[in-house]
């Protein structure tokens, strides 16, 4: 497995964490284990944007410590950026509706995707801004 | 702990995972692995060698293995990982579906 570090995501890899694959975020826990799942993502320039809500698990985790990695692969390809969360509430919504028209078509989350969850969620931007990018092929 | 009834489908056969390790200095480090089921724990059966130093200095692991029929369908195991002949058996603390169980 050869594996190619950078400070920034390779042009090569980019477009795995700009398409409709899902990646794995991992954060520590409050017992010490790392906690990961899969969520969405985009890319704002150099940094990696997940979305999530207040209160569950992965967003306490990352308040505590903000320490993540973020991973994506494909059939060929992987890449995974480890970085530094911040969390911020501005404009939350309207990128879980950005990445809800990407990743399934439906342009309103609590309308079309999730209804259930309408009004009973606080969304934050999970911006995580790279400290270290590793990449590789999966042969 | 063990894996589930509601997913040890998954486990038919080898399947390709993300193992994710602790950093001596707090970070946490995700590579692809290959894992599979052996009783009531996990084997991986490929680990990057920074994360075979990692998990020799701190044991504490997460695996992620996505159903391969059905990327909305995953598991996260959290575990503590000891090296056996070759390989990485992980005792199972806990582990978290998607989608939830009832």
């Amino acid at each position: 497995m050869k594996e190619r570090l950078s400070p920034r995501v390779p042009g090569t890899h980019r477009s795995l964490l700009e398409s409709t694959v899902d990646v794995v975020l991992t954060t520590v826990g409050a017992d010490g284990y790392p906690h990961s799942s899969m969520v969405w993502c985009s890319l704002d320039g150099e940094a990696v944007l997940l979305n999530t809500g207040r209160g569950y698990a992965k967003e306490r985790n990352m308040r505590r410590c903000p320490r993540v990695s973020v991973f994506a692969c494909d059939a060929g390809r992987w890449v995974e950026v480890q970085g530094d969360a911040e969390l911020v509430e501005e404009g939350a919504v309207e990128h879980l509706n950005q990445l809800s028209l990407r990743y399934t078509g439906q342009p309103d989350y609590y309308r079309d995707v999730m209804p259930e969850l309408a009004g009973r969620e606080t969304r934050v931007i999970v911006r995580v801004t790279p400290t270290r990018v590793r990449c590789g092929d999966i042969s | 702990m063990r894996v589930p009834e509601s997913h040890a489908d998954i486990f038919e056969r080898p399947v390709r995972a993300v193992l994710s390790t602790l950093e001596s200095g707090g970070g946490l480090r995700s590579s692809p692995c290959v894992c599979r089921k052996e009783g009531d724990g996990l084997l991986i059966t490929s680990v990057d060698p920074v994360q075979a130093r990692q998990i020799r200095l701190n044991s504490k692991v997460s695996i992620l293995v996505v159903d391969p029929a059905n990327v909305d369908r995953w598991l996260c195991v959290q575990g503590d990982a000891a090296p056996r002949r070759g390989e990485w058996e992980i005792s199972i603390r806990h582990v978290m579906v998607f989608p939830p169980t009832k």
